[in-house]
This record gives structure tokens, sequence and C-alpha cells, in this order.
């Protein structure tokens, strides 16, 4: 059996599964729609949790969290599932399939055996959909890779069941119930009071702007605590975090500018279109935030220096912190 | 970014050439995607990623070869798995799994515990767990 169901390659997991599991049900919504619908930027330096040998820093919620903001901001339902027992949410699946419905699922990626293996590591909150099952093979829309895959029974109950942190214990999802009509203009505004609230309002030192202002000054002092290995291996850790699959470049900043373009054109305001055009240049700086910790990870140019790169950080923390309260009035005034 | 400055980079840096949705600005100002084959700083941080675990598998074969943990150990740490990760995939418990990092421990297990273990890293025999590269 095979859903006709339309595979679409996103940036990121997340809002690319949710985009293409809408389409399915008639809502075109783009990516950057449902990211920034489901307040998707954000960012955290967390220096005493050290995950992976390094502390943590993100440049989006929780896994799982645009996916709940997206859909209810939306009024679908979704439908999640757990399962102990391995079998049965295999059989879960096969029923879904059987009845027409596409399935998400959470997958961990170290033994997904398609994903290219410089990115395999124990990761185990990526999504996929699937979407049929063809001699005994199930087809599978990852919406990282270009086109469909398969994977083999027992192949996706190893992805399904994968250990670690956050296991995913076989989590599925579908949707259940669509409305007739939906409120985009209310979603929209709604996902970006969020984020204002994530990036400039919330107090405490680790989350939002101050989060990135805390690591810029942070990051100075690195190489004389940690020494130059640790310091460059953290600094890499960042990178990573901004540039590996899934954040469409510069830590998901061309995304939500993106985002705001879209929603300049259904709001009709245009002061969202020259807040897009800021978050690029800001986009533009963690792009050469990159360059510069690429360079210090190598560790052979001596132009490049920690003190540069955590001036570099908190001139983004500046901008971004207007960008984020020119918004806040925005739609504040929009929602009158 | 533009779209001609949409990195095309060290495209055959790792084995598995994979191209990635990137979202740049065309000439009218307008977003839209474009795929990219990589980027060099993003290159450095990955490899330097993977140094960092190649080390500690290194350093975990030499252990092995010293006779002082048991393959296991090592073909542990090849797949970036601590004790607690292995006893997730293998159902054991983690004493055990640490019991059987020691090679007196380890020569010693049975066929159905070795081919838990031989299942987790895909071999396609038990044989195989016990040969590190040398």
């Amino acid at each position: 059996m095979k859903i006709d169901f339309k595979h679409q390659m996103a940036a990121h997991c997340e809002n690319g599964v949710i985009a293409n599991l809408l389409r399915f049900y008639g809502i075109e919504l783009s990516e950057a729609m449902v990211f920034g619908i489901g307040s998707g930027i954000f960012f955290t330096y967390l220096p005493f949790i050290k995950m992976g040998d390094a502390p943590v820093f993100a440049f989006r919620p929780l896994p799982g969290y645009i996916f709940n903001k997206a859909t209810k901001s939306l009024g679908v339902t979704i439908h999640t599932e757990k399962f102990r027992n391995p079998a049965r949410a295999m059989e879960s699946l096969d029923r879904n399939l059987g009845n027409g419905i596409p399935t998400g699922m959470v997958v961990g990626v170290f033994f997904l055996p398609y994903f290219p293996p410089q990115y395999r590591f124990h990761f185990n909150a990526h999504n996929i959909v699937a979407f049929g099952k063809e001699d005994g093979r199930y087809l599978i829309s990852d919406p990282v890779m270009e086109g469909p895959e398969t994977l083999g029974y027992d192949e996706l109950l190893k992805v399904r069941y994968a250990k670690g942190i956050a296991q995913p214990k076989g989590k599925m999802y579908y949707i259940t119930n669509v409305p007739d009509r939906i409120d985009t203009r209310e979603a929209v505004l709604n996902g970006m009071k969020r984020s204002v609230l994530y990036m400039v309002r919330l107090p405490g030192p680790v989350i939002g702007v101050t989060g990135m202002k805390y690591l810029g000054t942070h990051l100075k002092r690195w190489p004389e605590k940690y020494g130059d290995k640790k310091a460059a291996r953290y600094l890499g850790q960042i990178v990573r975090m901004q540039e590996e699959i899934g954040t469409g470049g510069a830590g998901f900043r061309f995304l939500y500018a993106a985002f705001l373009q879209e929603a300049a054109q259904l709001l009709q305001i245009e002061a969202l279109d020259s807040l897009a055009v800021k978050m690029t240049a800001t986009g533009d700086k963690w792009r050469d935030f990159a360059v510069a910790a690429g360079r210090l990870c190598k560790g052979r140019e001596l132009t490049e220096s920690y003190e540069k790169t955590g001036d570099l950080l908190i001139e983004i923390a500046a901008e971004e912190k207007e960008i984020f309260q020119t918004l806040g009035e925005i739609v504040r005034k929009a929602k009158k | 970014m533009k779209i001609d400055e949409v990195p095309q980079e060290d495209a055959e840096a790792f084995e598995k050439e994979f191209k990635v949705l990137q979202y740049a600005v065309d000439d009218n100002g307008r977003f839209t995607t474009v795929k990219s084959v990589g980027w060099n700083p993003k290159t450095v941080v990955m490899q330097n990623a993977w140094d960092f675990e190649n080390e500690k598998a290194e350093i975990a074969r030499q252990l092995v070869l010293k006779g002082k943990k048991s393959p296991l150990y090592y073909h542990a740490r090849k797949n970036m798995m601590n004790s607690a990760l292995l006893a997730g995939y293998t159902g054991f418990c983690r004493i055990s799994v640490l019991l059987h990092f020691n090679p007196k421990v380890f020569k010693r297990l049975g066929q159905k515990k070795l081919q838990k273990y031989a299942a987790v890293f895909g071999f396609e025999s038990v044989e195989q767990l016990f040969q590190i590269e040398s």
C-alpha cells in the first residue's frame, strides 16, 4: 500500500514533517511559516549542564515544542502515542498505514541506515513520516533528504527504540482532525508574541539575547579556563548547533527572516519586511562568527581571537534585542 | 546571504556527499531555498568533533591491545556508546556491561549474550566482537 503523500525537502526535520503532514490534509503552509507559528527561534546557553562533553548550546526549543505550538495554534488535532511494547508499536503503525493515514515518528539517527555517516551521532529527536509499505519495506519521507527513502521492519524498529537521552519509545503521531477554517493571522501573531517572550522578555541570564551576551562574555575566558583544545571544541560545538543540518543557515536566522517576509505579506504590515532585512543582516553576522570559530578551531590563524569573537556575539545580541523589541511593538499594535 | 553566496565547498570532505537546504535572498530581496553541498567552517568543526570521538576510540584500542579492557570496550567507544547506552540497547544492567568490559569476564561470556552485543553493533557473527583493528 502506498499513500499519495508528497515528499518535500526542508531545512529542519520538525518543521518539514509538520508542513508535509498539513499539506496532505489540504493546508498549504511553507516551512518558514510553520517555524514562525511554532515559535521555533530560540537561544540558550547552559554552561552548567554538559551534554556529550560540552556545555549545552541550543538555537531551538526542546524537540516537539515547535510541533505542539504550531498544531495547537492552527487548531489541528493530533494524536500522539508511545508504546512500551515494540511489536505493538509496529502493529499500530501498520494499521495506520492500512487506513491511509501518513504517520509521523520520532526516531534516533545513529542507526538510521540512509542517513549520511558524518551526521550520525546519538541524537534521538529526529522526525520522519511513514507513508506506505511495499514488499515489507516502509516508505519513509525524511524532510532533510532529497527524496523518499525506505526502511525495513527491523531497521525501523531499532531507530524507533533508540536508547540514551530523550528516548523516543516508539513515539508516533498523526493528524486526526483539521478545522474547516484556519485563522492564520491570529496564529502568526501568537507565534511572534511567544518568540518575543523567549528572546527578550524572559528574566535570567541564559535564555534569549541575554544568553547570547552571556556566552559572548564567557567565551573570552575559555582559553585560560579550559585550555586551547577544549575551548576550540566548545566553540566548534556552537557552530555545529548553528550550521548542522536543520537550521537553514545561521542558526535559524534566515528561516525566521523568511517567515517575517511571508508574514509581512499576510498581515499587510510593511515594517515586518524591514525587520526581515535586519534579521538577514544578523544572520550574516552569525555566519561571520562561524567563520571566525572555524579558524580558531583549526588553531593556526592568529588574526582571530576569542576576545574578538566574543565581542561579535555581544554585538549580535544587541542587534537581535532591538529586532525582537520592535517585533513586540508591531504585534501589540496589530492585535489591537 | 544571497543566492550566489550560498557556500558550495568541501563536497568530498566526508565519505558520503550530502546536501542541506539553505535559505537565501534572491535579487529582489525575497527568500528562497538553495541546496548546499557544504561549507568550510562547518567541515572544520564537524571534523573536529569526529577527531574527538576517534581519539576516544583510539585510547580504547590501546587499552584493549594492552589487555586491560575487553574488545567490547573498543567497539562500544567506536560506536560512541558508554556503558549506560550499551546497557539500554542490550537490556543488560549497567553493572554487567561494565563487568563485560573486563577481558577475563568477557572471555567467558556465553553465545546468547555475545549475540546480543553483535546485534547492537550490526555484526553478522559473534567472532567480529573479538576482532579489533591492530
